[in-house]
């Protein structure tokens, strides 16, 4: 059985007659991170939210862990570009909200201390998100969706409403994270920068069409620097995709 | 505390205070200058010569509990069956559909002008109140849960789909934390309105009760013991409401900065 992430064929289509995404392929290998960069509208939301499972396709498959997919899933973690806390409940519940519902109370408990030293919010764990910075919202909202070991992360603009230098933060931890787990991740982003840093691939869609116009290899070393020839050359042949 | 804060509760406090200070000094001006009726409108510190009274003889205390019991009573049984009714409703677009024709046909009709049917029904015990102030009490919880289940946000409940949730864990974690803040001001506003339509209730040949109080008082012509009644009812539904809303901020700490 194949732990990949596979596309076929994938389109969608709205009530309306707008196309947002048509005829993707795509194959996710078991590990793999990758980038899906796009202007504001091209479908690559819809996209990762067909993959979630929390909006059908009009055609084609999308086979995870071996299965089709019919709806979300636990396979299937998603953190969205709004942090989605819960702000009712504290850091440590909302994590919690992420355990497996199986899951003894011991065994939450222990998933609960792992991913709040994983995001080093150890000392925040009775605060309410209100009273957390943005960085911490959304490292809280990574906490969740990776206590319900997915074996897929999707990721929806994860940093677009965070500034700069947090960004640039979150996006090493996150790669951390990714070495540390295992899991496979799809980021959705606009930010060329970022999909060259955290990326092993990048898929570029196109305007208005929801087709990708090229899928590119990242083959930098990491840690990668963002100032070194490799990392310019390849911002350069991705900006010029799109300017 | 720190001592610029205290400062600021007091002057708050000192400005909440001096509008009623002033009315009731002019009116005890008024009566002063013989210029309002004794018989009419006694003056404020007649009422509250009498209004000690009654409370040094056990009197309005014994009128209020009894009150008190009746409005909790019919409290908690409009605003169990408004909350329960309404998180069905809430959560169930059929049921609020197969039901909307009814409840805005009854929504309208005045809690007052159930009082001659109940009373048919059932007589003129404690339970015809009881059931005046929990139809009273009912609606403002109904409508508030309704809207605060249908005000869940949608990305919350995504955020539940795409972790595979019960449904019972929704229910619980999701969407009634999220309703409870409109929840809460349902009960607010019922608590207000039983206590409110207690005198009312009390209309039903009732021989005790703070509305017994005020209505038997008007018949033997005191006046005095009619406004020590009102400012009773007054008095103890402004402490009923601060408690609650005590308890709302205590309940829903993390409701206090979210916008």
């Amino acid at each position: 059985m194949s732990r990949d992430l596979i596309l076929q064929g994938i389109s969608k289509t709205y009530a309306n007659g707008v196309t947002a995404v048509q005829g993707i392929d795509l194959t996710l290998r078991a590990g793999e991170f990758v980038c899906l960069v796009g202007e504001s509208g091209c479908g690559k939301s819809t996209l990762l939210r067909m993959i979630g499972g929390l909006e059908p396709a009009t055609q084609g498959s999308i086979t995870s862990d071996g299965q089709a997919v019919t709806g979300p899933g636990l396979d299937r973690g998603m953190v969205f570009q709004d942090h989605r806390l819960f702000p009712w409940l504290t850091v440590e519940e909302n994590i919690a909200f992420g355990c497996g519902e199986s899951l003894s109370p011991t065994d939450k408990q222990r998933s609960v201390e792992e991913h709040l030293e994983l995001i080093g919010l150890q000392s925040f764990r009775k605060a309410y998100p209100h009273q957390l910075s943005g960085g911490m919202k959304q490292r809280t909202s990574l906490a969740r969706a990776l206590a319900a070991k997915p074996q897929v992360l999707l990721m929806d603009e994860p940093f677009g409403a965070l500034d700069a230098l947090t960004r640039i933060h979150l996006q090493q931890e996150l790669l951390k994270l990714w070495q540390k787990e295992k899991i496979t991740v799809l980021l959705v982003t606009h930010d060329i920068d970022e999909a060259v840093f955290l990326a092993d691939r990048i898929a570029v869609m196109t305007p208005r069409l929801g087709t990708f116009r090229q899928v590119l290899d990242v083959p930098l070393a990491r840690p990668r620097n963002r100032n070194e020839e490799g990392f310019i050359g390849l911002r350069k042949t991705l900006y010029d995709q799109f300017f | 505390m720190e001592p610029r804060v205290k400062f600021k509760n007091f002057s708050r406090a000192l400005r909440a205070l001096l509008l009623p200070f002033l009315l009731i000094s002019l009116w005890q001006w008024l009566s002063y200058l013989g210029l309002l009726r004794p018989t009419l409108l006694p003056s404020p510190l007649t009422i509250t010569q009498t209004g000690w009274d009654l409370l040094k003889t056990g009197e309005l205390e014994k009128h209020l509990v009894i009150s008190l019991i009746r409005v909790f009573q019919g409290f908690l049984i409009g605003a169990g069956l408004g909350l329960i009714l309404g998180l069905a409703l809430g959560l169930s677009e059929k049921l609020r559909q197969a039901t909307q024709l009814l409840t805005e046909f009854l929504r309208p009709i005045p809690t007052i002008a159930w009082v001659p049917i109940l009373i048919l029904w059932m007589g003129i015990d404690e339970g015809s109140k009881i059931t005046v102030i929990a139809i009273g009490s009912f609606w403002p919880v109904f409508l508030n849960t309704i809207q605060g289940v249908r005000q869940t946000d949608p990305h919350y409940l995504e955020v539940a789909r795409v972790l595979e949730k019960p449904r019972w864990v929704l229910l619980t974690r999701v969407v009634l934390p999220s309703a409870l803040p409109s929840i809460f001001t349902g009960f607010r506003i019922g608590m207000g309105i039983a206590w409110a339509s207690v005198v009312g209730a009390e209309l039903i040949a009732a021989s005790s009760g703070i509305g017994f109080m005020i209505l038997y008082a008007r018949e033997v012509s005191q006046p005095d013991v009619v406004l020590v009644g009102v400012a009773a009812i007054g008095l103890t539904g402004l402490a009923i409401d601060t408690l609650l809303q005590k308890l709302e901020s205590a309940l829903l700490k993390w409701n206090s900065h979210v916008p």
